[in-house]
C-alpha cells in the first residue's frame, strides 16, 4: 500500500487568521475521507466569502479545535519562526509480531497531508477590526494592504480546496477497504504539529528510523 | 429502471441510476433558492443515521438521501425532475443554472453541469459494482464541496439569505441533450471535470462549465451594475431633490406621514424601465403618469393597485386626503378607495386595534377620534396601502380651508401650510377625554360654545372649593391671609370670566 503525500500550497496568514484557515482545510480533508454515512454541515467562513463542509461528527470538530489551539500556543512560543506545518495523517492499525518492550500493533500510514503556513507579524498584537483614533496617512495604506492580503489569502485557501478535490479524485487506489456499516469517520487519523525546523521529509526519515515503515505495493 | 446498452448488471444499473439522482440532488440543492431544503428547519433532519451502504431506497419511505453515505435533506426541485432522465441512462443529464431577469425575462447561463454515461469499447475491463459504488461515494464528497466553491453559490446564498423578492433570480433547466455554447460563452466560461466513475461496462463522467466571474454580470444591454448595493443620489428626501415636490401633497388636516423620516436613505429604484440595477433593493414599481416618480420602499407591489408606499403622492384633487393604513387592518379591501377610514372612527361593528404589528414593525393608532394620525415605522418590508378619502365633510379639527392657502396657480406654498397649521393649533378646542364618550366628528358643531361651558363649569367649581376652604378656615379660627387669597382668586375668576365672554363674542 502506498503512502500518498499531498503538500498543499503555502498560505500566508496572520495570527488571528490561523484558526479559521486551519478549520477550513482540516475539515475539508476529513470530509473527503469520512466515507461512512455522514450528514454534511455547511460552514460559512467568518473571514472569507467561502463555504466549506464539515462531516458533522462532533468528536472530529472537538479534536480539530484542540489541535488548532495547541498549534497556536506552540507558534506563539516561537515568534521568530515563520514557517509552520500541520500534518494530517490517515493510517491503519495492523498487528505485528509481539516483541519485548514493543507494542503489538503498529500504525501504517497510507496518506498524509501537509498544510504549510507562513505566519506574518504585521499586526500580531492588533485585533482584526481595531481602528486607530485620528487620521493617519499610513492608515489608508495599511487598510489597503489588509484588503489585498485578505483577498490573496482567500484565493489561496480556495486554491488549497481545489487542490484537495483534485488530489482525492486522482488517487483512490491506495484507500483501504471501507468497513461495512461505517458511520462518520471510516479511517483513523491523527493531526500532528511539526516544528518549523522539521520538514516533511525529515518527518518521513524519522518514521523510517523508528520503525513505522510503510509497505510499498 | 433505466437500462444501458451494454447490459450492465441490475445492481450496477441501480447504482448508475442513483448516481444520476444524487448528482441532480446535490446540484439543485445549492442552486434553487426558496425551494431548497436548506431553508427548512434542522428539526426535519432525522435524528440518527441508519445503517449505511446498501439500498436506502428499500427503506421505509423510499428515501434515497443516504445513498453513497451522504445523507441529504429532501430537495423538492430535485424530486420534481427526478423522472425526467430516467428513461435511459444513456442520455446525458444536463443541468443548466440560469440567472433570470424577472422583469425583462432574459436569461444568462451561469453553469452547465453534464452527467453522462459512456460505454466502454472493451467491455469487461471495468470495475465491479462495489467499486463503482465506492468511486461514486468519493466523487460525491468532491461534488458536494465543488458546488459550494463555484461563484454561483454566492448568488444562491445571497438570494436565500434575504427574503425580498428581487428582480434577478436563479433558475434551472434540465435537458437530455447538450446545446453547444456560443463563442462568447465559451470565452468567458471555465471548465472542470471530475474523475470518471468506472463501471463494469462503461463509466460516468461529471463535468461543469461555469461563469468564472459573476461580479459584473449583465443581462442584455439593460443591466450594467454589479450585484453590490449602490446609492441612489436623487432619492426623495435628499437635499438635492426639490423639497416642494416632497410636500406638495400633504393631506388635509396636516396628517403628515410620520413614518417618513427625513434624511433617511432608501435604495429602491425609481425607474422600472431602462437601466435596471442589480441592487438587492431594486423593486418593480407601477408607473402612473399622474404621479411623480416616487421611490417605493416596499418589497412587494400589489398588482392592479395604486403604488404603495409611505410617501404622499401628488393628487389631482386637493380635497382628497391620504391616509396610510396597515394592510392587516380590518377594513374591507373592496371599498378602500371610497370608504372613509379614519383612525378612531370606524364603520359600525368594526373595531380598530390599538396596535397592529406588521412583519415585526408595530404601528400604533391613537385612540383619539379626531386625529387621523399614524405613527411608527412603516418601511422595511411592511405592507402599507395608500388610501384616498373622499369624505370632504369630515369635521377634522385641524382641517383647513384650502381656498385660503391656495395661490393663483392653485398650489399651496410651504409657508402657507405651516401658517395654517399654526393657526389651527392656536384655535383648536380642547380634546375630549375618553373616546367612548365622544360622539364622532359630527358632534359639537360649535367648538367655541362647548369651550365656554367647560370654562364656566370650572369657574363655578373653583368658587365652590374656595367657599369650602373659607368655611373650614373660619371654623379653625385662622385669620391670616384670608382676605388676600379671596381677593386674588376672585379677581382671577372675574378675569377668566371676562376672557371667556370676550371669546364668545362673534
Amino acid at each position: 500500500m502506498n503512502c500518498e503525500v499531498c503538500e498543499l500550497k503555502e498560505l500566508v496568514v496572520e495570527q488571528f487568521e490561523i484558526r479559521e484557515v486551519l478549520r477550513c482545510i482540516l475539515h475539508t480533508i476529513i470530509f473527503h475521507r469520512a466515507l461512512g454515512l455522514v450528514r454534511p454541515r455547511d460552514i460559512n467562513c467568518e473571514l472569507f466569502e467561502l463555504t466549506y463542509v464539515q462531516c458533522g461528527v462532533p468528536e472530529v470538530e472537538k479534536e480539530i479545535e484542540e489541535k488548532i489551539t495547541e498549534f497556536i500556543s506552540k507558534i506563539s512560543k516561537h515568534p521568530n519562526r515563520r514557517s509552520h506545518q500541520v500534518c494530517l495523517s490517515f493510517y491503519e492499525t495492523k498487528d505485528k509480531q509481539p516483541a519485548w518492550f514493543s507494542s503489538k500493533t503498529e500504525r501504517v500510514y497510507w496518506e498524509r497531508w501537509f498544510i504549510n503556513l507562513q505566519i506574518t507579524n504585521q499586526r500580531v498584537n492588533m485585533k482584526p477590526n481595531q481602528t486607530k483614533v485620528g487620521f493617519d496617512p499610513g492608515e489608508k495604506l495599511s487598510s489597503l494592504e489588509e484588503k489585498l492580503h485578505r483577498t490573496a489569502l482567500e484565493t489561496s485557501v480556495r486554491e488549497n480546496l481545489f487542490q484537495i478535490i483534485k488530489f482525492v479524485n486522482e488517487k483512490m487506489d491506495h484507500l483501504p477497504h471501507i468497513p461495512p456499516n461505517a458511520e462518520g469517520i471510516s479511517y483513523p487519523y491523527e493531526i500532528t504539529i511539526l516544528s518549523s525546523s522539521e520538514s516533511s521529509l525529515d518527518m518521513l526519515k524519522r518514521m523510517l528510523q523508528t520503525g513505522h515503515q510503510t509497505t510499498l505495493s | 429502471m433505466a437500462s444501458t446498452q451494454n447490459s450492465e448488471t441490475p445492481a450496477t444499473e441501480q447504482v448508475i441510476t442513483e448516481i444520476f439522482a444524487k448528482s441532480l440532488h446535490i446540484i439543485l440543492e445549492s442552486r434553487s433558492p426558496y425551494v431548497s431544503s436548506r431553508n427548512y428547519s434542522l428539526d426535519q433532519i432525522p435524528p440518527s443515521p441508519s445503517s449505511s451502504g446498501g439500498s436506502p431506497s428499500t427503506q421505509p419511505g423510499g428515501s434515497r438521501d443516504k445513498w453513497f453515505n451522504l445523507a441529504l435533506r429532501e430537495c423538492p426541485a430535485a424530486l420534481q425532475n427526478s423522472d425526467f432522465w430516467r428513461q435511459s441512462n444513456l442520455e446525458p443529464l444536463v443541468i443548466e443554472i440560469l440567472l433570470v431577469d424577472r422583469v425583462s425575462g432574459t436569461e444568462k447561463l451561469l453553469e452547465r453541469w453534464v452527467v453522462q454515461y459512456e460505454t466502454r469499447k472493451h467491455p469487461g475491463t471495468g470495475r465491479k459494482s462495489k467499486r463503482t459504488y465506492r468511486g461514486a461515494t468519493l466523487l460525491f464528497r468532491s461534488l458536494y464541496l465543488l458546488v459550494r466553491l463555484l461563484p454561483a453559490y454566492t448568488l444562491f446564498r445571497e438570494m436565500n439569505s434575504s427574503g425580498r423578492i428581487r428582480s434577478l433570480g436563479l433558475s434551472h433547466r434540465i435537458q437530455s441533450f447538450v446545446n453547444p455554447l456560443t463563442r462568447s460563452e465559451e470565452a468567458e466560461m471555465a471548465h472542470l471535470c471530475l474523475t470518471p466513475i468506472d463501471t463494469p461496462f462503461g463509466r460516468l463522467k461529471h463535468s461543469v462549465s461555469y461563469l468564472s466571474v459573476v461580479d459584473d454580470i449583465s443581462i442584455g444591454s439593460e443591466l450594467s451594475t454589479p450585484m453590490s448595493t449602490e446609492l441612489i443620489p436623487d432619492y426623495v428626501g435628499s437635499p438635492t431633490t426639490d423639497p416642494l415636490k416632497r410636500f406638495q401633497t400633504l393631506p388635509l388636516g396636516g396628517s403628515a406621514p410620520i413614518c417618513v423620516q427625513p434624511g433617511r436613505r432608501h435604495s429602491w429604484s425609481t425607474d422600472r424601465l431602462g437601466s435596471l440595477n442589480l441592487s438587492p433593493c431594486s423593486l418593480p414599481t407601477h408607473s402612473d403618469p399622474q404621479r411623480p416618480s416616487i421611490p417605493l420602499p416596499l418589497s412587494e407591489v400589489q398588482k392592479g393597485k395604486r403604488p404603495v408606499g409611505c410617501y404622499p403622492s401628488s393628487l389631482s384633487s386637493p380635497q382628497k386626503a391620504n391616509l396610510f393604513r396597515c394592510e392587516s387592518a380590518p377594513v374591507s379591501r373592496d371599498s378602500e378607495r371610497n370608504q372613509l377610514v379614519r383612525f378612531g372612527e370606524l364603520p359600525s361593528g368594526v373595531s380598530l386595534p390599538k396596535e397592529i404589528s406588521i412583519g415585526g414593525d408595530a404601528i400604533r393608532y391613537l385612540d383619539v377620534a379626531k386625529l387621523p394620525l399614524a405613527s411608527g415605522s412603516c418601511v422595511g418590508g411592511s405592507n402599507v396601502q395608500l388610501l384616498d378619502l373622499h369624505d370632504s365633510d369630515a369635521n377634522y379639527p385641524f382641517a383647513s380651508d384650502d381656498n385660503r392657502t391656495k395661490n393663483y396657480e392653485g398650489e399651496r406654498s410651504l409657508a402657507a401650510i405651516v401658517g395654517e397649521l399654526l393657526r389651527m393649533l392656536e384655535t383648536a378646542p380642547k380634546l375630549q377625554i375618553g373616546f367612548e364618550k365622544s360622539d364622532g366628528p359630527d358632534q359639537n358643531p360649535n367648538p367655541a360654545h362647548s369651550g365656554s361651558r367647560t370654562a364656566a363649569n370650572a369657574l363655578e367649581e373653583l368658587r365652590s372649593y374656595m367657599h369650602m376652604r373659607d368655611s373650614i378656615l373660619s371654623q379653625s379660627g385662622s385669620h391670616s391671609l384670608e382676605p388676600k387669597p379671596e381677593k386674588e382668586s376672585n379677581s382671577k375668576g372675574s378675569n377668566s370670566e371676562k376672557e371667556m365672554k370676550e371669546r364668545n363674542r362673534p
